[in-house]
């Protein structure tokens, strides 16, 4: 079949051959993907911005400089950075108690007993995509009740997932 | 030759190795490349002769390759690259400068158009860029291999660099003995929970037992069969490093590695009978302490796991759905499969990076991962069927290259590494179906160096032949 030459049935340099196929196909590839064809056109179902509300509870926090609003942090996936979102709000609040007053009404007061445990409500926003299995966000289902983890320069925390709005582009 | 070794000439391409390199001379598709390279060489060669640079590059090309050898489970994957590219320079220098023949045959031809068939996959991935940077790691991991082509053609290139590896494996193995005896802590969540034995998997230099275990199989391969055949003293030395691998390989408690390492124990045994067996077939009591030998050693390790109950928990969780690492790989395996129905014949792309993106969208909600966790799956996933094939197909042409090798006329020292390179690819193939460090430099590297070392021993000098019995 190739003979001394390195030519198949006398005719084409086997690696020629080789280069040859390899170029078409890869060609043939770019036009397939150039044309839409590729199934995951299907699977997304719309292509936008979403802004998620993490709740971080009772972190211990002493300087609360280090959540920043505009900072860049990475999503991470089984401990390794994933894709950097940007964080578009934070709200911050101080541990909080429920007492009765002589009246045995509710009040709610500050715990000032820990100053430094705090509830944060953090809003990352970042490209997004809707299939049929819900929002998708940079590796990650964002459903509520899921939780995600935050690597930022300053700190890195475990969020339960509160809120997910989708905006379509 | 006689006649079962020409079937397996057939089956390995061996006879396909003048063809195809007289097709590398001919060939007009790479005449843009290699005509240049020869005006360059034509040019350039007649002022180095007889230089110092020509009498000490090729020792300074080969001391950059057992280098990266050596320095493979110390280095971050950016050093290692970079070491590869320092490596490929003096390698690239070596061929300018110093005229050789280079073994470009039938398998460098199945190795050249794998690694191109990567474009291909890139072109078919709806994420082109992404699948652009993992394809750049595996063209590292072909300069690699093309270093080790250039760089390893003697045999005493090929012994250094075997000294390399097995020192570094010792220095390796050494320090994971000692996280053993210290009971180091994990550096992440690798126990399992609902264990009732607290144990202690050492990690080594590597940062990961799987990793350690997956780096130690072919290194304890290239150990043991570099034995043979070397001083006394030398061999000795050599056992006790091969046993000080087994040892840290146990401690890893990785249990893909432990079926490896039984599947790297058959394959090296059926080795040892394929070379040797011209040999041991003469003597019938040599056959049966052999069998003996075999059978005393299969019943020494069921003993051995029978009598320690830490050991017997964790040799029964492979045979569970509900360990939480087996179910997590179930779940992975089948949304992997789901995607290779819809993406089987073209692939996603190379490189984890469009994995892990892509598997977004297919993944069970709660099992994020980074890779599928079986490599056949996973080059299946990243190249599409033809790929797959290719990949396939290259393993065991190099394994039946290897089979050849064993009953050919080549000296012993070429059919041992043979040997060695065989047991490796068979260790590294099983502990990939249930693991992902395959894909990992240290390992993928030594994969690679297998690969090169069966190319360059299969068409090694048969000049310095000793006769077979």
């Amino acid at each position: 079949m190739i003979d001394t030459q390195g030519k198949l049935w006398g005719r084409i340099n086997i690696i020629d051959l080789s280069l040859m196929i390899i170029v078409v196909a890869a060609l043939s590839g770019f036009a397939y993907i150039f044309m839409g064809q590729s199934p995951l056109e299907k699977k997304i179902q719309a292509t936008g911005e979403a802004a998620v509300t993490i709740a971080i509870r009772g972190a211990r926090v002493q300087d609360p400089d280090i959540f920043k609003v505009n900072e860049k942090v990475f999503l991470t996936i089984r401990n390794q950075r994933y894709e950097p979102v940007v964080i578009s709000g934070i709200e911050m609040m101080p541990r909080k108690t429920v007492f009765l007053n002589s009246k045995d009404q509710p009040v709610i007061v500050e715990d000032i007993s820990s100053p430094e445990l705090k509830d944060i409500d953090v809003t990352f926003t970042h490209g997004a995509e809707v299939t049929d299995e819900g929002v998708i966000m940079g590796g990650h289902h964002m459903k509520v009740g899921n939780s995600v983890e935050l690597d930022a320069f300053g700190y890195r925390f475990n969020g339960s997932i509160m809120k997910v709005d989708f905006k379509n582009k | 030759m006689s006649t079962p070794s020409s079937a397996w000439q057939r089956w390995s391409l061996q006879g396909l190795d003048e063809a195809v390199h007289q097709g590398f001379q001919n060939s007009v598709a790479l005449a843009p490349l290699r005509k240049p390279l020869l005006f360059l060489k034509q040019r350039i060669q007649p002022w180095v002769t007889h230089s110092y640079t020509q009498r000490y590059l090729p020792y300074l090309s080969v001391f950059f390759t057992f280098l990266l050898l050596f320095s493979l489970p110390f280095t971050s994957s950016g050093q290692s690259a970079l070491l590869v590219l320092l490596c490929s320079a003096f390698s690239f220098l070596r061929v300018l400068l110093i005229k050789e023949r280079y073994p470009l045959g039938a398998l460098f031809l199945w190795v050249l158009i794998f690694i191109a068939w990567g474009l291909v996959a890139s072109a078919f991935s709806p994420f082109f860029k992404l699948s652009l940077y993992g394809y750049a790691k595996s063209l590292t991991y072909f300069l690699c291999y093309l270093c080790f082509l250039i760089n390893l053609r003697t045999v005493r290139a090929m012994r250094g660099s075997l000294w390399a590896i097995a020192v570094s494996a010792v220095v390796v193995s050494v320090y994971g003995l000692y996280q053993w005896h210290i009971d180091v802590p994990p550096l992440a969540l690798w126990d399992d929970p609902e264990s009732s034995y607290t144990l202690t998997r050492v990690y080594s230099f590597l940062g990961n037992p799987n990793l350690l275990a997956g780096y130690l199989l072919p290194t304890l391969s290239f150990t043991v069969f570099f034995a043979f055949e070397r001083p006394l003293l030398t061999r000795l030395l050599l056992g006790v490093a091969a046993l000080l691998q087994v040892a840290c390989i146990y401690f890893t408690y990785s249990r893909g590695a432990w079926i490896a390492l039984a599947a790297w124990g058959g394959a090296a045994f059926l080795c040892y009978l394929m070379l040797f067996w011209h040999r041991i077939g003469q003597s019938k009591a040599l056959k049966v302490l052999l069998f003996g030998a075999a059978t005393l050693s299969i019943v020494g390790v069921i003993g051995f796991i029978a009598t320690n109950p830490a050991l017997l928990e964790r040799v029964r969780s492979l045979f569970t759905t509900e360990h939480s690492s087996n179910n997590f790989r179930v779940n992975v395996w089948r949304s992997s499969l789901d995607m290779i129905k819809i993406y089987g014949l073209t692939g996603i792309g190379m490189g984890n990076k469009v994995f892990v993106k892509m598997y977004t969208y297919y993944m069970a909600t709660g099992f994020r991962a980074l890779s599928t966790y079986n490599i056949f799956l996973e080059v299946w996933l990243e190249m599409g069927l033809i790929g797959f094939l290719m990949f396939s197909g290259m393993l065991a042409v190099h394994l039946l290259r290897c089979v050849w090798g064993f009953f050919s006329r080549l000296a012993l020292s070429f059919r041992l590494m043979l040997g060695a390179c065989f047991c490796a690819i068979v260790a590294l193939a099983t502990h990939g179906m249930v693991d992902t460090v395959f894909f990992r430099p240290p390992v993928q590297i030594l994969f690679w160096y297998a690969l090169a070392l069966i190319t360059l021993c299969s068409q090694g000098e048969t000049t310095t032949v000793e006769p077979l019995d």
